[in-house]
């Protein structure tokens, strides 16, 4: 078993432009439901949920996402979370879960790595289709904002199992916070900005620590 | 291996469920100890002594929900999402009648925690119902194509009621964790001592214990089924019927109950057939005083039969032929409609393909006309396999009275065409 033990924070963006379109007007941008999950590794490797840890990371992000949206030429305007939740907006849900899985397949496939895909040739090209208008309609805006963030953090037990590992020679993962933040075009369905976050380091756990990992996740956001 | 295990994990998010597959079996131990996957070599004895009364306590009370901060905080979080999910999932049945008509049951076997369930109709052709830790309910519709009346379908939701009212997935999750936690320190100690199969060894004692509590859940579900639809007001003993039929369709098909004593989750249908039994006799003669209540059939046949061309279709595509074939005979001795089953055992030799099945199929398409008002596509299918023979003349009947009794079909346009003879 090798494994390489990630250690700091690497976050790596693709855009299809340097800038907003429409120069110096402001933009318009729906930020959709964050999804965001904390859980704990158990001993054995076993990752659980944690709804609380959760629920206050969710609005950690949101906050940090609001106050540093300030500084992009961009108003930033809140999806109808409801509308998510009891799906009473069908085909807002569908673009939501169309981009959870467009979403995963960039932060998957886009990148170096073993699964990268030998054929796209490294052009970002991934739509959500014309469909997404019916956001731009919806809230009047001109993209869209999906943020995905995962946080795992070892238990006692999972400590005690690393540094047995590590004494015969065996590296272990210990927690990591994976995510990324997406920007769609709502008039094409293009997303025109991608940025995949990968950290040993991060924390969702207090504010201070979800202000950095939001800033890491904003960075190289087009102006 | 330890992703082996996470992915276990979130299989048994999805706790309770009344599969008869054995979908959790284990291929190293089938190798292990032979093709039946028996590691022991000797079958659990089956287990019929049960009392009706040990299921009558419920663990958690009506509109409860998990103490913040707790595992099952967690566990309940991520059930919700998969439910907002599962909401808006393509193979969703919408049809309104059916939804109400179930939830109606639910709510009747449930009682005061009626509101704490929510319950889903998912177009799959497999006997299957799910209970999720959070009272998310899935209903496969092949299981609706295999029960006979309202209270052998009450005896399944009761069954998955009774998951729910016992936290068997929260208990299930926390009984993995703490198995594979305890199991990590044994393979560390084994593999640093130069005997890595040992380690191996105890997972698979881990995962045999794991199944075996599976299997107490599911026991422990099944005597609260009996339960609820006893006090529902409906006769216990559709319970037992509800096994009899699987083991009947799984006999006839020819395949062994493959019972795994380590990696079975569920215990052999045999077993739950002969306890449910016991159960149905008990519960009349203790909780109704020997009056055994309803059977619901007329109920269940008026939602049922105006979506069950649907559902065999999808039956028909799983391409398990053998099987699908005895559930329509099954179905034709239980006698409704059955033009529509006899047209269905022609689309099964029409799509099944083997040497004689083309005669076979006409014969069963003639019969579903002889049973008068057969489904239109019976007239559509006979006209094409008489055009395929060059009987051009009876194909040209068929397919006409096609057209006239399905004006709004699809294809008309195109039978239209056959008809004139512009498409040979």
């Amino acid at each position: 078993m090798s494994v390489t033990v990630l250690s700091g924070c690497v976050t790596t963006s693709f855009q299809t432009t340097p800038e907003l379109k429409g120069g110096d007007k402001t933009h318009r941008v729906v930020l959709m439901p964050v999804d965001v999950r904390l859980s704990e590794i158990e001993a054995s490797g076993v990752e659980v949920p944690k709804a609380e840890w959760t629920r206050q990371a969710k609005d950690y992000v949101f906050r940090s996402l609001k106050e540093q949206f300030k500084e992009v030429n961009a108003e930033m305007i809140l999806a109808d979370e409801a509308a998510a939740i009891s799906a009473a907006d069908w085909r807002e849900i569908q673009l939501v879960k169309l981009h959870g899985e467009v979403g995963k397949a960039i932060a998957l496939f886009q990148y170096e790595g073993p699964v990268k895909l030998p054929t796209k040739n490294g052009t970002f090209d991934w739509t959500l289709g014309p469909d997404s208008r019916y956001l731009q309609e919806k809230y009047d805006a001109d993209y869209a904002l999906f943020v995905y963030l995962r946080d795992s953090y070892v238990s006692g037990g999972r400590v005690g199992v690393i540094v047995v590992a590590a004494m015969f020679g065996v590296g272990l993962q210990g927690g990591v916070q994976i995510g990324f933040a997406s920007l769609v075009d709502l008039e094409t369905g293009e997303v025109v900005w991608f940025n995949r976050l990968i950290s040993g380091t991060g924390d969702l756990r207090t504010a201070d620590a979800a202000d950095k990992s939001v800033a890491s996740l904003l960075e190289n956001f087009p102006k | 291996m330890i992703g082996k295990f996470l992915s276990l994990l979130a299989a048994f998010l999805v706790a309770g469920c009344v599969t008869n597959q054995q979908a959790y079996e284990n291929p190293l131990l089938r190798a292990l100890s032979g093709k039946d996957g028996n590691a022991g070599g000797e079958k659990e004895e089956i287990t019929t002594e049960v009392d009706v009364a040990d299921f009558m306590v419920a663990s958690l009370a009506p509109g409860a929900s998990p103490d913040r901060g707790t595992l099952e905080d967690g566990i309940w979080l991520q059930s919700d999402e998969a439910e907002q999910k599962l909401r808006t999932t393509g193979n969703r049945v919408h049809d309104e009648k059916l939804n109400e008509y179930i939830s109606a049951i639910v709510c009747k076997l449930a009682g005061e925690y009626c509101s704490d369930m929510r319950t889903y109709v998912i177009r799959t052709p497999y006997f299957n119902a799910t209970m999720s830790p959070n009272g998310m309910m899935q209903v496969w519709t092949g299981l609706l194509l295999r029960v006979r009346n309202e209270a052998q379908l009450a005896a399944i939701l009761g069954h998955e009621v009774g998951h729910y009212l016992r936290r068997h997935g929260m208990q299930r999750i926390k009984d993995v964790t703490e198995k594979l936690n305890a199991l990590i320190f044994v393979q560390l100690a084994t593999a640093a001592a130069g005997i890595p199969a040992a380690g191996d060894i105890a997972s698979l004692v881990a995962q045999g214990s794991i199944s075996a509590f599976g299997r107490d859940h599911e026991r422990e579900a099944d005597g609260y089924g009996v339960v609820l639809l006893t006090q529902a007001g409906y006769d216990p003993r559709e319970a037992s019927a509800v096994w009899s039929n699987i083991i009947k369709e799984r006999e006839a098909a020819g395949e062994s109950s493959n019972y795994s004593l380590f990696a079975a989750t569920h215990p052999p249908s045999e077993e739950r057939r002969d306890a449910l039994k016991v159960l149905g006799a008990q519960a009349i003669e203790k909780l109704v005083h020997g009056v055994a209540g309803d059977l619901g059939r007329d109920r269940f046949l008026e939602i049922i039969l105006p979506l069950r061309a649907g559902f065999l279709r999808d039956e028909l595509r799983v391409g398990d032929f053998k099987r699908t074939k005895v559930l329509l005979e099954a179905l034709l001795e239980d006698g409704e409609n059955p033009a529509e089953i006899h047209y269905f055992k022609g689309e099964l030799y029409r799509l099944r393909q083997e040497k004689g099945d083309r005669e076979k199929a006409v014969e069963a398409y003639e019969k579903a006309l002889d049973e008068g008002n057969p489904p239109p596509d019976a007239y559509r299918a006979l006209g094409l396999i008489h055009k395929k023979l060059g009987n051009m003349n009876r194909s040209a009947t068929y397919l006409s009275r096609y057209v006239q009794l399905a004006p709004n079909a699809k294809d008309r346009l195109m039978i239209e065409h056959i008809l004139k003879g512009e498409v040979k």
